[in-house]
């Protein structure tokens, strides 16, 4: 039960589409300043709103266990740090067996200067003491970061508490 | 004053702010802020704007944050909504829902227009965010980079706005005086914010005669460019080409009123944004981060401490009292810095003893609090000699137009960084009240004569319309 790894999910309800969790992404992993006239690269989120028409939620990495991106990957440039599965960009050759294998669509080939694309996926903002920038900016609460072990012992308990499942009619 | 025929020209003909249908999430963010519940549109489909209860005050296009993406599919490529937004093709920043029109390109036309002589006004406002479109931290103040970035551009006359806010605390604290001790119509509004004069054009045109007739500092500096401006520097006036930096989106139909051409011409030809001075800069390869400290001419570009402080809420209120507490007790006012004026979003209110008389005065930013105040006159309950309206959340620094933060967390600190940086720069300037100006008071003997007389009126001050 150690080792389920942490990520970010959306609440479908909440979301707006409002696109600032992708736009705090970009910010946090690319050199920018404060300000919307100091970002000269296009915007490349690691995470990615879709709108049904009924409602809408970003789509990123789950961080999985198994890493289908990890097996699929040909160079080897996907690895696991500290909890999180990364891309290593130097190794990458952009074969996107990554994009086939991801369940999720959460693994993206993004340009990487001029002439090169290579993977790019939600690293749950590494070094940022604080957790996922897109977290901490959604306008409307709507990301949360899921510690699975915690989720389910928080779960466990209300449950208890409730008792709705020890009803019988 | 003589009565003019004033046509009304809306927004419809030539909307300031759009809402790009291909862009737009539905996210509703904009209609949160607009002050005047102008978007329309149902959640998660494309918002549009009612460009008859728009007033171009260009709060959705600061909040905005449905961005063209290059992985989005079925829209229309970058160049052609760059083009449509009359972006200049060096621009590189993503494009978003909101956006208000752009005027960079007739800038960057008339600088290379050898046959045209060209002068720049810039409001107190851009002086303390311009730096932060190059990475400089939120509210860093660069008056001298910025007179110095203008000049490398190509301006003939680096002049400023604030100069013109001098101006207009000489003319509005003597209209204000006259109206207290004639009984003429109470309480007087500030004129110098676009979006509220419009405001008060479409919602209350019952009650326009409590609007000082001032124009805005803007408008002020526009049409003494074209007379004073053309007496000091002898150039006719028709080559003269107007251009005027703002942080707010509607001083783009400001300009645009058919009546703001009493210099013969239109007063104002353009108004760029802050952001778009931002771009112009870098499109000519100026390095704004390496500029020396650059000056701004003298005639109509020298400014005090009272007159930058227009840019933050209850800045006019207090510039206004440091002149009017001399015009009217003939002694200096005690303490310069009237703190109690100063403050953020919402009314404010406050008694100012000024020799005999008790002055009751109200700050009041965002529409929706000014529209308080206009309930309280219609029901006689309006306690009031003078109020400052500002339409943007805590006055100019938090314009349309000012640079975009990335982050809505930034947005606050912007807010509170631009504010100081305004009082810091009053505080150090070496002149603070505005009839202090030399400029001014040389410009009053020279040319206009005295506040409220004959050249005044037909300059400086201006008639409103309904819009209803």
């Amino acid at each position: 039960m150690e080792r389920l790894l942490p990520f970010v999910i959306a609440d479908s309800e909440k979301c707006t589409g409002c696109r600032v969790c992708e736009i705090a992404c970009h910010a946090y992993h690319h050199v920018v300043g404060k300000t919307i006239g100091t970002v000269i690269e296009p915007i490349v989120p690691k995470l990615y709103v879709q709108r049904n028409g009924r409602g809408a939620a970003p789509v990123q990495c789950h961080q999985c266990e198994g890493a289908p991106c990890a097996w699929a990957c040909v160079p080897q440039a996907i690895y696991f740090d500290r909890g999180r599965v990364m891309v290593d960009t130097t190794r990458c050759d952009s074969c996107r067996d990554c994009i086939e294998a991801c369940p999720f669509g959460a693994i993206q080939l993004v340009p990487d200067g001029e002439t090169s694309l290579v993977g790019n996926k939600c690293d749950l903002c590494l070094g940022r003491e604080q957790g996922p920038v897109c977290v901490a900016q959604c306008p409307s609460q709507a990301l949360r970061l899921i510690n699975p072990p915690k989720e389910k012992r928080t779960k466990n308990r209300q449950a208890a508490e409730n008792g709705k499942y020890l009803v019988r009619k | 004053m003589s009565e003019k025929i004033i046509s009304v020209i809306g927004l419809d003909a030539n909307p300031v702010i759009q809402i790009d249908q291909e862009l737009c999430t539905g996210c509703l963010r904009c209609v949160a802020v607009c002050p005047v519940d102008a978007i329309e549109g149902a959640k998660g489909q494309p918002q549009t704007i009612r460009q008859d209860l728009c007033v171009a005050c260009g709060q959705c296009v600061q909040i905005c944050s449905a961005y063209a993406s290059i992985f989005d599919e079925g829209i229309a490529p970058r160049e052609q909504k760059m083009a449509e937004r009359g972006l200049l093709s060096s621009v590189k920043e993503p494009l978003f829902a909101a956006y208000n029109s752009g005027d960079g390109l007739k800038v960057k036309a008339a600088l290379s227009d050898s046959d045209l002589f060209t002068m720049v006004q810039c409001a107190p406002a851009v002086r303390v965010a311009i730096a932060e479109e190059f990475g400089l931290p939120l509210g860093s103040l660069t008056p001298g980079k910025m007179a110095a970035a203008l000049r490398k551009l190509g301006f003939d006359r680096v002049y400023d706005t604030n100069f013109a806010a001098d101006v207009t605390i000489m003319e509005e604290g003597s209209e204000l005086i006259q109206r207290v001790t004639t009984g003429g119509t109470l309480p007087m509004f500030t004129s110098c914010c676009p979006a509220w004069v419009k405001y008060v054009e479409q919602t209350y045109p019952e009650l326009l005669a409590h609007l000082s007739s001032c124009k805005s500092p803007q408008q002020m500096a526009g049409v003494l460019f074209k007379t004073y401006g053309a007496q000091v520097d002898k150039v006719a006036p028709e080559k003269i080409f107007s251009v005027s930096v703002m942080p707010c989106t509607c001083k783009k139909f400001e300009c645009d009123r058919p009546e703001m051409n009493d210099s013969g011409y239109r007063d104002v030809d353009v108004v760029i944004t802050t952001r778009e001075l931002a771009q112009l800069i870098k499109d000519a390869g100026i390095d704004f981060l390496d500029l020396a400290e650059g000056k701004f001419d003298k005639a109509l570009g020298n400014y005090t401490g009272a007159g930058t402080i227009f840019g933050v809420t209850g800045g006019v209120m207090e510039a206004a009292l440091r002149t009017g507490y001399e015009l009217i007790t003939k002694e200096a006012i005690p303490d310069l810095n009237l703190n109690f004026v100063r403050g953020g979003e919402g009314i404010r209110k406050a008694s100012v003893k000024v020799g005999d008389l008790t002055l009751k005065v109200a700050m009041v930013s965002g529409l929706k609090n000014a529209k308080v105040i206009m309930e309280q006159i219609k029901a006689g309950t309006a306690d009031y000699h003078f109020v400052e309206v500002m339409c943007c959340p805590v006055g100019c620094v938090s314009g349309g137009g000012q640079p975009k933060v990335l982050l809505p967390s930034d947005k606050p600190t912007s807010y509170a960084n631009r504010t100081a940086s305004t009082y810091v720069h009053d505080a150090n300037l070496p002149l603070r009240k505005s009839h202090d100006n030399p400029a001014v008071q040389k410009l009053y003997k020279a040319f206009l004569g005295e506040p409220l007389g004959h050249e005044s009126h037909h300059l400086l001050h201006t008639q409103y319309v309904s819009r209803k």
